[in-house]
């Protein structure tokens, strides 16, 4: 509908683009820009004269809303301030910044509530990410076949659309060139008349510039028959045609705002004439149709096959919504800009910048703060496992600290019970010996047992000697050692020399360790004493950071290592044995008058990290 | 006149078997017997002692521990100590507290019997691992200046030193050119400063801490 009370206009500085633009087209061309404004208003117009290009004027586009995710944005719209070149308006709005979600960005605009008039078109960029100014294609201009019964009654219709623009569409009617367009209809059941209709929409908001030329229209019943042509408009017939407002033999212009239809005329040389619909009205449509006279009859069920020549440019004149999917992040402005029907900018403009940042996992300082904190993690972590391993290794020694004491306890009471029976035994069987008959079965008898007692003593000894944790030590295991073999080679009448230094470090030496030395340096004396005939034993230790080295030899008379059949051999295979349990080893070196050399290698820690500190 | 002898032992047999052996012998005569180091601390120092057969191992107070407050109040007394098994380092500990000898319980008659007479005459036997334990605690820790007179002379060294290297009292008789005597009375010399040497040792400690 026409709102009487309203105006339409081009700014000039449109105007004057508009101009130079088509300078080498007819002047009505341009004419027809200050016509169609004019005319969108209609002649009754009178009042609001608009104060476009004052700097007292408020703005004329805005924007209304911004969204992105879930969130929505306050806009801020700032002072305007002077004009920077010609007559553009230029409103700014303050930066809105957003972080890179990959929600889609949504921008409403319009031109503002209570503003003097109403845009003409709208449409947006977003600078940055658009290569080109967008008009919604929301909204379309129409090519409408309208079926008739024979009392010329409406029962269908069937519609064609058009909107954006199409493929040549070269910024204005002048630079832009015609494309042909085929479409299909069914004529629907009753029909007898045809009626066309070439208008500005369903929506009154609709805005934009559509030529149509050459429309052809045939009909085709079956696929033997070829088409036959019902139609054909070269819009070459008329009066007044080098006029806009000339009007076409068969057509009438209809719709609320009759000045949008209008007559085009081709540029020279080629001459020539088209049907134009120049809407600038948002309020309102502006139509061709073919006029009662000229319906074209047709028949129910044929095809019908409609061709015609086109170029359009079509936006809308309300504000509309600008909907982005998924925008990297980078710096942005929104720009919406009114331009006139052929697509001029009138000189109003708002601009929004938008920053969009990086999401926050894209962001340097973020991935450093991740990188530390993933380092801190992986120590946090590490430093568990360490703790872990000290509880481990706590629980371990604790474990090992159980069986030492266990093993204390059971050397304490073999050495305080069984020792002290052994001992009275021993002792009590003594006394019986001495009571007896001197020389009687008896007395001998009681000399053995007492013997037997004695002996097993000293085997406990050494067994308990072994097991109690409180001679782990170097040092107490030395010091057995020296005494036991002063003691055994006093009693053997060898004399004994010990090359031991007196300081030895602090380490342990295990149970098993303990024994089994034990028992080899004690069959090592034992065969000196016993097959030897030596005068004198040098024992000798030396120690490495890993290993102890013991070294017993004799100055007797030796013995061929190969003569392994007889006593000494066995007992050097059970030092082997021994030894070898421990991953240590002995070696024996003997020549026959040359004495006995045997050296003992006993690793601290076989398999492991060398000698334990205490 | 024969040597006055006291027991201290917890096990009846046994006290019974020394106590046997010992009062067969004409040369000695038996004091007291004890069954524990609580006893004779109360009852000996009253005695006359010659020299004190003492258990290691005894229930309650320690035979080392009995001897290290017997010692004070009975200077001249001998402490002889009876162990089942030859453990180097509670004999050092006991020779440490004030003994001067030490004997297996798996010895004979006549063993112990020489044993008690050795002591008493300051005869006192001493092994290598004894000897070499000995040289360390001296090595350990330098005493005190006011007991200076406690360190050993170089002469003690020396015998300690050949001790430590399995050599027998004869033999470092021989080497040192000294009579077998002699060496036992370096030896009862150490030991008797080992028992100052232990006790300045302590207080030592005692001080640090």
């Amino acid at each position: 509908m026409t709102m009487a009370n309203t105006r339409y206009q081009i700014h000039s500085a449109g105007e004057g683009r508009l101009q130079r633009a088509g300078s080498v087209y007819w002047p009505a061309v341009v004419l027809l820009g200050s016509l169609l404004i004019a005319g969108g208003a209609g002649a009754q117009s009178t009042n609001a004269e608009p104060q476009a290009g004052s700097l007292a004027a408020p703005p004329f586009v805005e924007f209304r809303s911004l969204a992105y995710g879930r969130q929505n944005y306050k806009l801020i719209a700032l002072p305007d301030s002077e004009p920077t070149s010609g007559a553009v308006r230029v409103h700014r709005y303050e930066a809105i910044s957003l972080t890179q979600n990959g929600s889609p960005l949504i921008t409403m605009f319009d031109y503002p509530h209570g503003a003097s008039r109403w845009a003409v078109r709208l449409r947006y960029k977003l600078e940055g990410y658009d290569a080109e100014w967008r008009d919604s294609d929301q909204y379309s201009m129409h090519l409408v076949l309208k079926f008739l019964d024979q009392n010329k009654q409406p029962i269908s219709r069937a519609e064609f659309r058009t909107s954006g623009r199409s493929v040549r569409w070269g910024g204005d009617l002048a630079a832009s060139e015609l494309s042909v367009r085929i479409e299909l209809a069914t004529v629907p059941a009753r029909a007898v008349w045809m009626s066309i209709w070439i208008d500005s929409g369903g929506h009154d908001e609709t805005t934009g510039v559509w030529l149509v030329d050459d429309l052809n229209v045939w009909e085709t019943s079956s696929a033997e028959v070829p088409p036959k042509n019902l139609f054909t408009e070269d819009f070459e017939q008329g009066q007044g045609l080098d006029q806009p407002q000339g009007s076409f033999l068969r057509w009438v212009r209809d719709g609320g705002d009759l000045g949008g239809a209008q007559v085009w005329r081709r540029s020279q040389p080629a001459g020539g004439h088209g049907l134009l619909i120049l809407d600038g009205n948002p309020r309102d449509y502006t139509a061709w149709r073919l006029n009662d006279q000229s319906l074209v009859r047709v028949v129910p069920d044929t095809v019908l096959k409609l061709k015609w020549s086109e170029v359009f440019s079509i936006g809308r004149g309300r504000g509309g919504e600008a909907s982005y999917p998924n925008l990297p992040s980078g710096h942005y402005q929104f720009r919406i800009q009114e331009v006139n029907a052929l697509g001029v900018p009138t000189g109003e403009e708002a601009v929004l910048p938008l920053i969009i940042a990086p999401p926050f996992y894209a962001n340097l300082w973020f991935r450093i703060a991740l990188a530390v904190f993933a380092l801190t993690l992986v120590g946090a972590a590490e430093r568990f496992a360490a703790r872990k391993r000290m509880y481990r290794r706590l629980e371990k020694l604790e474990r090992e600290q159980a069986v030492q004491k266990e093993r204390a306890r059971i050397a304490q009471d073999i050495h305080d019970d069984l020792g002290t029976v052994l001992s009275r035994i021993a002792m009590v069987s003594e006394s019986a010996s001495l009571e007896a008959e001197p020389g009687s079965r008896q007395q001998q008898r009681l000399g053995e047992i007492c013997e037997a007692s004695r002996q097993l003593t000293r085997t406990m000894e050494e067994i308990v000697w072994a097991q109690d944790p409180r001679h782990d030590s170097l040092d107490n295991t030395v010091n057995y050692f020296c005494t036991f073999a002063s003691d055994l080679l006093t009693v053997g009448k060898v004399a004994c020399r010990l090359d031991i230094p007196v300081d030895l470090p602090e380490l342990q030496l295990k149970a098993e360790q303990r024994h089994e030395l034990f028992l080899v340096f004690k069959e090592a004396l034992n065969n000196v004493i016993k097959h030897a005939a030596a005068a004198e034993v040098r024992i000798s230790l030396k120690l490495s950071d890993q290993a102890l080295h013991l070294v017993i030899e004799d100055n007797g008379r030796g013995f061929r290592p190969a003569d392994n059949r007889s006593d000494k051999g066995h007992g050097l295979i059970n030092m082997h044995s021994r030894l070898q349990r421990l991953g240590g080893r002995v070696k024996v070196r003997s020549e026959p008058g040359q004495g006995t050399h045997v050296e003992i290698f006993l690793p601290f820690d076989p398999g492991s990290e060398g000698p334990k500190s205490v | 006149m024969s040597l006055r002898i006291s027991i201290i032992e917890d096990d009846t047999a046994l006290r019974q078997a020394i106590k046997e052996w010992v009062a067969s012998d004409k040369r000695f005569q038996i004091v007291s017997e004890h069954a524990t180091a609580e006893d004779a601390i109360q009852q000996l120092p009253d005695k006359l002692v010659d020299v004190v057969l003492s258990d290691i191992n005894l229930p309650g107070l320690s035979g080392i521990d009995c001897v290290r407050q017997l010692k004070g109040r009975m200077p001249k007394t001998q402490f002889l100590m009876l162990t089942v098994y030859d453990d180097t380092e509670r004999i050092f500990q006991a020779l440490a507290a004030g003994a001067t000898g030490y004997l297996v319980k798996r010895a004979s008659r006549s063993e112990l019997l020489t044993a008690i007479m050795e002591v008493y005459r300051g005869e006192s036997p001493m092994s290598s691992g004894i000897a070499r334990k000995i040289v360390k605690s001296f090595h350990r820790v330098e005493p005190p200046a006011a007991n200076a007179g406690y360190t050993l002379t170089p002469r003690e060294k020396q015998v300690l030193e050949l001790l430590a290297q399995g050599h027998m009292y004869k033999e470092i008789a021989d080497m040192l050119t000294l009579s077998i005597p002699t060496v036992s009375c370096y030896i009862r010399s150490i030991y008797e400063k080992l028992q100052v040497h232990s006790r300045s040792q302590a207080v030592a400690k005692y001080l640090r801490a």
